[in-house]
């Protein structure tokens, strides 16, 4: 019985590994396929897709915007993540659940209507779709994840470190740039590269609020909905590429933090 | 003692290590936690340089104590000085304090001469002074050779050491120490208890040792404090505490003690005689008998109930059991008033009887203590 | 041992006779910015969304009196109904999808290794696909979907059909695939956390107190791991319910159509604020009764609660 059942979920579990990765090797095979549309009718091996990128400057331009957005979302998501998650384990304090709560509530609501509701209050206040709004909404998507990825980290600090540092003299950044910041860079790391990655490939608030600056996943969806190039499919393989290599180093870190 | 790598201590201490130490005075101080009243109000003076133990059994509010004079918390009410100084709004790092806890709290990502550096660096002191004092304290406990070694590579004894050279590096007035041989062999831990006392003579700082181990407090402090529930039940030297503690509590739980309840009774001649179970024992003389009326609790310490036979003691009983442990016999002694526990050396009577004979048991009465009323 | 010396403050010694507040100390200057950014622009933006749906707009400017008549409108069309209701149970039919999966992966993957690393790797590669975003995932579901896709290609040429499936691309089916697949993550890590929260040795008890394999994994293994499935029901439905990135690549013209895709072409196409914002409010107390649907489910019959 035992083995029968093993046998069962074994398979049951590989069933679901390939589900999961066929779509995206699906994309990155095609896109050396040479044959402009994309459907499965292989005609030979090429590169040549991988060149057309260089000529579509609307991608070119849109990576640097979203990279630009990326980073800027992740160091302040990282940062007030982080700083939230130490409030949360190390103090006490009014309002505790209730400011929590609002933390969390960007996991909760769907992306959607966090977009309209920030795109709504913008134009009350008279200001048009644009880089602060998408950085506002980005950072409020982002940083429940950040948060909850260093709280677990904080959790694991020993309080006991901060008080001695206090107890042998030192003040509020001393502590905080010798005691707690080296034990938390990993996670940092972590956390910032987990940030980045989610604000880059996200499409629906930046629907709503991206403006005249097109992030990425703004470009990409225009273009799919006028057909599939066979540019959009090697560009896209880079993406998978390097999202693959990015989480490939969070899980690194997350090793490292372990040990 | 055996001189293992780890309990060969030595701890030497150059003068130019010496720090002085300054009194510590509590007044009104509370600490509550919600509802929960962790310290109840309590005054409290620690004198300069003196060794001070708090012992008291978990829960009894030593920890809050402690916290309190290390600036880990601040009262509910009341204030602390130390020295001339109102301390009671100040922050830990700004107290002429150190600590060293009860799990060390070595900087697992700094090495050991990093750690015991950095209160020196915290405060601002030149690298090459820094790197001097150092290497002093590093001396001092022995650990030159581990100078450049992280804590998770260091034995018990070790980061130990590292932890009280890291809180003696900053020159505190006083010294905190939680729970500091806990985590200890008993060897290394009678070893460490004597090196503590040979330090704080050397050094010359107020030392503020909390425990929960009653040998441990006595063994190295000038006076002791025992706590209980939230508030100090007693405070004495070890020696009067041990001999003539005030409570019971405190009597009981700084070693093993006979206790009876006995009533005072009006003799001939003006004179009192302790009664229990309808037996007389003897008079009560001395400063105790002046104001004594009505019901008391005697105290008498085991070493002080001496056996003999067929008769002669003061009450007569049957030996429940003689057990020989750390080179004394303990004997336990059911009788009319009582069960009561004797310890003795060598030979004698004690060494003598067997479970079930009939045994005399007295004491002499000036070593009886008179406990007060709680 | 005493517990409270072990625990050397919990708050490393901080400030002074601290301001309180309530009796209690106010929040640490750390996270101000932080709380600034949720009190001046999350609160905001969700008011804003009750704000715009009384009020009346047309190109040019916004009527601020109040008025209801961007609900009546709403409630009394009989195509935006359908559309909610329809997006309703395609959500439900999501959620039951990509919990049942997540829950029975989760089991399977216990099952097939003891080894804590290949379990992990296993979670982890599956999560990895997660990061690359919904764009992406939606354009690799195009290609296995289509006419030319690698499913109908692969059926083709092993024989087992003719001609296309048809209905695999641009429609509910197409949507319901990618909408699972972007959720499952979702779904598996809140169930992953409850399972190995799971004493093994209960169900140990189980088996000793006679229930069978089946016996045990329904009156055991299930109502223990409910919390984790409660927790990925809610985020699953939520994010399904609102999608509108997927119906638009995968739906073609029937399933373009969902609650989501109405707000948006509201709020981006005709500019009709107020009535796109009485939609997203309907969606919202759709949703809120939803969950507290779910909640009572899982209280009453799970006790996921009072746990």
């Amino acid at each position: 019985m035992r083995l029968r059942a093993n046998y069962f979920s074994a398979l049951f579990v590989a069933f679901m590994v390939i589900v999961t990765y066929a779509p995206i090797i699906l994309v990155a095979a095609l896109s050396f396929n040479d044959f402009p549309y994309f459907v499965v009718n292989i005609r030979g091996f090429t590169t040549k897709w991988y060149f057309d990128i260089a000529a579509r400057t609307d991608l070119l331009d849109a990576i640097k915007i979203s990279v630009t957005l990326g980073l800027c979302t992740a160091a302040l998501a990282t940062t007030f993540g982080a700083a939230m998650a130490y409030a949360l384990v190390r103090r006490d304090f009014v309002f505790k659940k209730y400011i929590t709560f609002s933390a969390a509530i960007p996991l909760l609501m769907p992306l959607l209507l966090l977009g309209i509701g920030i795109q709504l209050f913008m134009s009350l206040l008279g200001v048009g779709p644009g880089w602060w709004p998408l950085l506002a909404g980005h950072v409020l998507y982002t940083t429940p994840f950040t948060l909850l990825f260093m709280l677990t980290r904080i959790l694991g600090l020993d309080p006991s470190l901060e008080a001695a540092a206090r107890d042998l003299g030192a003040n509020t950044v001393q502590t905080f740039a010798w005691v707690i910041l080296p034990n938390i860079v990993w996670s940092l790391f972590g956390s910032f590269m987990l940030a980045f990655l989610l604000s880059f490939n996200e499409l629906t608030l930046a629907l709503f609020l991206a403006g005249p600056r097109q992030t990425l996943p703004l470009v990409i969806y225009a273009m799919m909905k006028v057909g599939i190039p066979p540019a959009l499919l090697a560009f896209t393989t880079l993406m998978i590429v390097s999202t693959m290599l990015v989480a490939i180093g969070i899980t690194a870190t997350l090793a490292k933090i372990k040990r | 003692m055996s001189v293992t790598d780890d309990s060969d201590l030595r701890l030497a201490v150059d003068n130019q290590l010496k720090s002085h130490g300054e009194t510590i005075r509590l007044e009104g101080v509370e600490k509550k936690y919600g509802p929960f009243t962790a310290l109840k109000k309590t005054d409290l003076e620690i004198r300069e340089g003196e060794f001070f133990s708090i012992l008291g059994p978990s829960g009894s509010g030593k920890s809050t104590l402690l916290k309190l004079i290390g600036g880990f918390e601040t009262p509910t009410s009341g204030s602390i000085q130390i020295g001339s100084t109102d301390v009671t709004g100040m922050t830990a790092n700004k107290r002429p304090v150190a600590t060293v806890f009860q799990s060390y709290a070595l900087f697992p990502h700094l090495t050991v001469e990093e750690n015991v550096g950095f209160g020196l660096r915290a405060q601002k002191v030149p690298l090459a002074e820094r790197t001097e004092l150092v290497r002093q304290f590093l001396a001092m406990v022995n650990l030159t050779h581990k100078a450049e070694t992280l804590p998770k590579r260091l034995s018990g004894g070790e980061q130990q050491r590292v932890a009280l050279a890291r809180a003696l590096a900053v020159k505190p007035r006083i010294l905190l120490l939680d729970e500091p041989l806990g985590a200890l062999d008993l060897k290394l831990r009678e070893a460490m208890q004597e090196q503590l006392r040979l330090l704080h003579k050397a050094i010359g700082s107020t030392f503020v040792m909390v425990t929960h181990d009653q040998d441990e407090a006595m063994s190295v402090a000038d006076r002791v404090a025992v706590m209980r529930s939230g508030e100090i039940c007693e405070i004495a030297a070890p020696a009067t505490l041990y001999q003539s503690p005030r409570s019971e509590f405190a009597g009981r739980f700084v070693g093993a003690a006979n206790i009876l309840e006995c009533d005072i009774v009006a003799g001939s001649g003006g004179q009192k005689s302790l009664v229990r179970s309808g037996i007389k024992l003897h008079t009560l003389s001395g400063p105790d008998a002046a104001d004594r009326t009505g019901r008391v609790q005697i105290l008498i310490r085991p070493e002080n109930i001496s056996l003999s036979q067929p008769s002669g003691g003061l009450v007569n009983g049957v030996v429940r059991d003689n057990l020989f442990i750390n080179g004394t016999n303990i004997v336990i002694i059911d009788t009319p008033i009582g069960v009561l526990r004797s310890r003795s050396f060598g030979e004698g009577v004690s060494s003598q009887v067997a479970s079930g004979s009939s045994v005399s048991v007295g004491w002499e009465p000036d070593n009886v203590v008179v406990l007060e009323r709680t | 041992m005493s517990q409270t010396s072990a625990n050397m403050p919990a708050s490393g010694g901080r400030a002074t006779a601290p301001l309180l507040f309530r009796g209690k100390q106010l929040p640490p200057l750390l996270i101000w910015p932080y709380i600034a950014l949720l009190v001046f622009v999350l609160f905001p933006s969700i008011i804003s969304i009750l704000l715009f749906s009384f009020w009346r707009s047309d190109f040019v400017s916004i009527d601020h009196t109040f008025t209801i008549v961007n609900y009546v409108d709403a409630l009394s069309d009989p195509v935006y109904l359908t559309i909610l209701f329809r997006t309703m149970i395609f959500a439900l039919a999501c959620t039951a999808t990509a919990l049942t999966l997540a829950f029975f992966f989760v089991v399977a993957v216990f099952r097939t290794t003891n080894s804590d690393k290949l379990r992990n790797i296993i979670f982890l590669s599956l999560a990895v696909p997660f990061l690359l975003g919904g764009l992406v995932r939606a354009l690799g579901w195009v290609g296995m979907l289509g006419n030319g896709g690698l499913i109908n290609i692969v059926l083709l040429e092993t024989g087992i059909i003719s001609e296309p499936i048809q209905w695999l691309l641009y429609s509910w089916f197409s949507v319901w695939i990618a909408v699972v697949y972007n959720t499952f993550q979702m779904a598996m890590f809140p169930i992953l956390l409850s399972y190995t929260a799971i004493d093994e040795r209960l169900q140990d008890a189980s088996r000793d107190l006679g229930a069978n394999g089946l016996g045990t994994f329904l009156r055991v293994t299930v109502p223990l791991t409910m919390p984790g499935i409660y927790v990925g029901g809610v985020l699953v439905f939520v994010v399904s319910v609102a999608s509108i990135v997927e119906p638009r690549i995968l739906g073609g013209s029937d399933a373009r159509s969902v609650a989501g895709s109405l707000i948006s072409d509201a709020m981006l196409q005709a500019f009709n604020y107020p009535g796109g914002s009485a939609k997203a409010i309907l969606l919202i107390v759709l949703i809120v009764a939803a969950i507290a649907l779910w909640s009572l489910f899982a209280e009453r019959k799970y006790r996921v609660f009072s746990r």
